[in-house]
């Protein structure tokens, strides 16, 4: 009888959201269903608690979970965080719950069902921010900025920012999720936008880009060995949703 | 001529190169760094991993070995690239993030010393005047003077000589312009120079480096009769000696003809490269010595087992091995136990007695190690057999070749 009434949690479908969700799930001791915002279902106004989104609220809730388990655990939560997880706190809210239980054992368990979801999940999304270090392709504006498009499966464009301010410190750059309309632009220090088409309007690409992205495909041509194809190995390495954005490949 | 007609022909003349890795160096410049997991930034069509821009600087060549599409008395388009035109396209590509450095060997033009200076003049510029702290591998000139090669080893990460052929005579016969003292001299000068500037760094460690990530060779493989058992024991040879951080293998693809060249072998080139890649790998990080992989009596490496099944086969009477006692060293001799499950098993053994289903949890491929292990004092399966049965078991259904590209990546 108890499932009838399972509690329905709402939140707006944002990270910080959801964080705050997980919160009072824990705080109140309940194993409610989700649902965000604009998902389309029926709602019982009596089993539905409708949770505020509060940034500073989810924070605390994060140095809570470092508190009661280990850097390490917190720190796949917010890879996982960077994949799309509606539908997936459940497993997010089960997963708080043994950290709790466990404190920093939590990660040795690699035959709990829960842990090992949690481990994949997070490693499909840092094997792509690896792969996006070497996937960004940069073209040159007229602005003199180096700007690059790219569409990530998962939100990663925070992790890449390390790597390319460690790599290109003396250069103007602008990282561009296209298809969440984030941008990350550096230019001695980082500045994060979630309007990148009113940041691009002006900008325009360079005269030589043409001519380098011509001489970058004169080079990946000729050192393909021609007799030895093999486009499903090279697609094994380099999925071709990737492609969109490579210069080098048609 | 222009620029992208030089690239066109330097890249082609540069893509049968082994070697493309860029790990094994951290390096922060003012425009760039050296990342020490090394990043691939692209795949061929044939599905080989870009990360460095792998050019000859010139293949107009003085030389004329046997084995090279390059050699003087072919009939081939020839370019030279200056020292600029490299340097350009070199950060233009590292701004667009399309590379992690530069792979710059050459063909002799004019003279070793004047081919050898060009190439460091490229690193130089590279670093003093572009700031440039990306990866940059110089495939040095035997022949070139110390002085030359010891300035290159400053702004370089790699520097590496091709010692090209497995045996002197080998060498006198195919490329008879090259010499054994030029390969092996400028060989030991930067492994001495390598190993006394790692010890000067550890001291300060400001010091100015040298080659901080080592030294590699390459040798082509079936442009001569050497067996495998001589290659081995040459590579075995090359690291005991000169600190050599990798030997690349290059099958020998028919380029020329020409009557000293072999006639096609049995096992395929590709196949062969791939099969010494496993052996080195022995030598490397399992504790093989090169008679133990090929004895007199087996002295090449086999078409349908990886060596290290084909020595364990070969050296059944010494097993099985019981999982919970065995020493580390006899664990990474059994077939499908790697360095990561040898190291787990004796970590897990601690807390545990061992039976087979933790080691399946632990990543060993049972269906080579079942045969070689017992776990508490039994076999898997009550399995008893022979090495020949085994050897039916595991034999290959489908061709190696078939696999083969995929396993070697
Ligand atoms: S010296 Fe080098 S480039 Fe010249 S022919 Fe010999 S192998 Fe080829």
């Amino acid at each position: 009888m108890k499932n009838l009434y399972k509690k329905t949690y709402q939140y707006d479908g944002t990270n910080a959201g959801m964080l705050c969700t997980l919160a009072d799930a824990i705080k109140r001791g309940e194993m409610p269903t989700f649902q965000t915002a604009n998902s389309v279902t029926l709602n019982f106004a009596e089993h539905t608690h409708i949770v505020d989104t509060d940034e500073e609220r989810s924070e605390v809730f994060l140095d809570w979970l470092k508190e009661i388990s280990d850097e390490y655990s917190v720190r796949m939560l917010i890879y996982i965080l960077m994949s799309d997880c509606i539908g997936y706190e459940d497993t997010l809210l089960k997963y708080c719950l043994l950290l709790r239980k466990h404190e920093n054992n939590t990660m040795r368990m690699q035959a709990n069902p829960i842990v090992r979801s949690i481990h994949d999940r997070c490693y499909k999304v840092t094997k792509e921010i690896h792969r996006f270090k070497g996937l960004i392709r940069f073209q040159e504006l007229e602005s003199g900025k180096y700007w690059a498009p790219f569409e990530p499966d998962n939100n990663i464009i925070v992790a890449l920012i390390p790597h390319f301010t460690a790599r290109f410190a003396d250069q103007k750059w602008i990282l561009h999720d296209i298809s969440r309309q984030i941008i990350v632009t550096w230019d001695k220090q980082i500045l994060y936008n979630k309007k990148a088409a009113d940041y691009m309007k002006d900008e325009k690409i360079s005269d030589a880009e043409k001519d380098i992205q011509q001489l970058w495909q004169t080079f990946y041509k000729s050192i393909t060995i021609t007799n030895r194809i093999n486009p499903k190995l090279q697609a094994q390495f380099m999925p071709r949703r990737y492609w969109k954005y490579l210069p080098e490949v048609e | 001529m222009n620029i992208k007609e030089k690239l066109d022909i330097l890249s082609d003349a540069a893509k049968y190169d082994a070697s493309c890795s860029s790990s094994g160096s951290s390096r922060q410049g003012k425009h760039g760094n050296t990342s020490s997991s090394g990043i691939c930034h692209s795949w061929t069509p044939d599905g080989r991993c870009i990360s460095l821009l792998k050019i000859l600087l010139s293949n107009v060549c003085m030389f004329d070995c046997v084995y090279c599409l390059n050699r003087r008395s072919n009939d081939i388009r020839r370019a030279t690239f200056t020292v600029d035109e490299i340097v350009k396209i070199t950060t233009d590509f590292y701004k667009r993030n399309y590379i992690e450095g530069l792979f710059l060997s050459s063909a002799v033009f004019l003279s070793p010393d004047d081919t050898m200076r060009r190439m460091m003049e490229v690193a130089k510029k590279l670093r003093r005047e572009k700031g440039f702290g990306g990866y940059i591998h110089l495939k040095s000139i035997p022949g070139a003077s110390d002085e030359l090669v010891e300035e290159a080893g400053r702004y370089a990460d790699r520097l590496s000589v091709n010692i090209e052929l497995p045996s002197n005579v080998s060498l006198n016969k195919l490329a008879p312009d090259k010499n054994k003292e030029d390969i092996f001299g400028s060989m030991s000068y930067i492994g001495k120079n390598y190993l006394e500037n790692k010890e000067e760094r550890k001291k300060h460690r400001k010091a100015p480096t040298f080659a901080p990530a080592g030294h590699s060779t390459q040798m082509i493989i079936g442009a001569s009769p050497e067996s495998d058992r001589q290659i081995v024991t040459l590579s075995s040879g090359l690291y005991d000696k000169f600190a050599l951080k990798r030997v690349y293998y290059s099958a020998y693809i028919p380029i020329n003809e020409d009557v000293r060249l072999p006639e096609p072998q049995i096992i395929t080139p590709l196949l062969r490269e791939h099969r010494l890649y496993q052996a080195d790998w022995l030598l490397r990080f399992y504790n093989f010595k090169a008679d133990e992989i090929l004895p007199v009596t087996a002295p090449n490496l086999d078409v349908d087992f990886d060596p290290k099944t084909a020595w364990a086969l070969r050296n059944y009477h010494q097993f099985p091995i019981e999982a919970n006692t065995a020493s580390y060293e006899w664990l990474l001799r059994v077939p499908g136990i790697g360095v990561q499950g040898a190291k787990r098993i004796v970590m897990a053994r601690r807390h545990t007695s061992l039976d087979f289903s933790h080691l399946k949890k632990m990543g060993i491929v049972m269906k080579r190690a079942r045969f070689f292990i017992t776990c508490r004092g039994h076999i898997l399966d009550n399995l008893r057999t022979s090495p020949q049965m085994i050897a039916m078991t595991l034999k290959p259904k489908k061709s190696v070749e078939d696999t083969q590209l995929l396993l070697k990546i």
